[in-house]
């Protein structure tokens, strides 16, 4: 019986799967678990919650002096606060003033005017700004958060205030309404980075995609102002998206292949998708 | 009792169909872990904060889905979470192949081998690295690995297949 060379690698492949195989199992063949150990851990923190919230409800008999005004106190701010809100004129109370820098305000403008209907002027300054800023990402891309903190920074960059309509999840506590917002925002951003394309192809769905990136970055802007982006490890996530989001939004104005690799670079180095996948589980943990 | 009711007692409060949930996946849960780590303290603070997660979010939890791939999507997400932030600790204080060096007691083939095998498992991009583990080591399947990571069964394949040639590199280069 013959073996082609073609058989001889594949057996050779094989070998090199099994040694490799046995090599891992090997040394990361795993030792008993504690189980009754980590039992009580887990039974400590899960189950034991429950009786606490029961005390507040079932308050001590000598609370009661101070605790009922204080829940009168309470009540009746809480109403105020609702009269109040109900009785304001439309618009001063729907409206909330967020202060974003130049920067940002230029992007933003940039994703709703087209390049065209921009006076020369501005549009020359805008991509100024855009290219300093991305010289920076580039000549920094293992400091992604001071890259971005300089580019907003800049005495140029003076703050500007904007006023943007309420969005519910700025209002909110981090819940589960603000979850769904953060986990939409997530499967959006991660399904335009899945959409990237390889390489420099400049088709209309480039302008799409640095479109859509835009978007998403004036969002990501919202979402790092907003309750959700004081949880530690989303706020490095929205960081990191920040980062690759002003990167792909910078496709519609220049087109090289150079600016599509270092944005592929970006988010192998930092693993940016498995951990958007990982926050979108963590804000909305279902089957 | 099913698992549907062991549920439905946890999220009355009842400990012991707890006790029940945990004793069937926490083996696994903690292999996983262990596997993923090399570390015996964070598997196991991996599995604990698994199973805290995920009795917490119980009421989440619709059953369209198996318990088990619910809890491993958890676990791997946990544990990948816990890497991260060892790995961003270990690039402060200490050098991971030092680390390494520490554990090894064989011949020097042997620790040569180990160590270059190891030091391409950990080189491996995270989505390779997870795949790999989870199907060459723990012996999921395909099917089973694209439910816990949320990703199509080709995926999976493909994700092993590279991961897999990655290393065959580095052994063809090591008997070079």
């Amino acid at each position: 019986m013959k073996f082609s060379e073609e058989d001889g690698a594949s057996m050779e492949e094989e070998h090199l799967d099994e040694l490799i195989r046995n090599t891992l199992a090997e040394s990361r063949r795993s030792p008993e678990p504690p189980l009754d150990e980590m039992w009580a851990h887990i039974e400590r923190k899960a189950f034991d919650q429950a009786p606490r919230r029961a005390t507040i409800v079932a308050m001590p008999a000598h609370w009661s002096r101070w605790a009922t005004p204080a829940i009168a106190a309470a009540a009746a701010l809480v109403i105020g606060v609702g009269l109040g809100w109900s009785v304001a004129p439309r618009g001063s109370v729907v409206t909330r003033v967020v202060t974003v820098p130049a920067q940002s305000v230029a992007t933003i403008q940039s994703t709703e005017a087209t390049h065209a209907e921009t006076p020369a002027n501005s549009r020359a300054n805008t991509d100024a700004n855009t290219d300093a800023n991305t010289d920076a990402l580039r000549k920094n891309s293992q400091a992604p958060h001071t890259t971005l903190a300089h580019a907003t920074n800049t005495p140029s960059a003076s703050n500007r205030v904007v006023q943007q309509p309420v969005i519910a999840l700025l209002a909110n506590r981090f819940d589960d309404s603000e979850g769904s917002d953060v986990s939409r925002y997530l499967v959006r951003t991660a399904a335009l980075l899945q959409a990237l394309p390889a390489d420099r192809t400049t088709t209309k769905s480039d302008t799409a995609i640095a479109n859509r990136a835009a978007e998403l970055l004036t969002q990501t802007h919202l979402l790092l102002d907003a309750k959700a982006g004081s949880d530690p490890t989303l706020h490095r996530l929205l960081e990191d998206l920040e980062l690759v989001l002003a990167q792909v939004a910078r496709l519609r104005v220049q087109q090289s292949g150079s600016d599509l690799q270092l944005i592929h670079q970006a988010l192998a180095v930092h693993d940016v998708l498995p951990r958007v996948h990982d926050a979108t589980v963590e804000a909305n943990i279902s089957d | 009792m099913n698992e549907a009711q062991l549920i439905t007692r946890v999220l009355a409060g009842d400990r012991l169909a707890g006790r029940e949930l945990y004793d069937a996946h926490a083996p696994q849960v903690f292999r996983l872990a262990y596997s993923m780590t090399r570390d015996e303290e964070i598997a196991r603070e991996c599995t604990q904060d698994t199973f805290v997660r995920a009795f917490s979010k119980l009421d989440k939890f619709r059953q369209e889905a198996a318990f088990s791939t619910w809890i491993h999507r958890i676990a791997v997400s946990t544990v990948l979470e816990a890497l991260r932030g060892r790995r961003r600790a270990a690039a402060r204080f200490v050098s991971i192949e030092a680390a390494h060096d520490v554990h090894v007691e064989e011949s020097s083939r042997d620790v040569e081998l180990v160590s270059r095998v190891e030091k391409a498992v950990e080189e491996l991009p995270e989505i390779y690295r997870t795949a790999l583990i989870m199907h060459d080591l723990e012996g999921y399947t395909h099917a089973a690995i694209a439910d816990v990571l949320s990703i199509p069964e080709g995926t999976s394949k493909t994700r092993v297949a590279q991961a897999r040639a990655k290393l065959r590199e580095t052994l063809a280069a090591l008997r070079d």
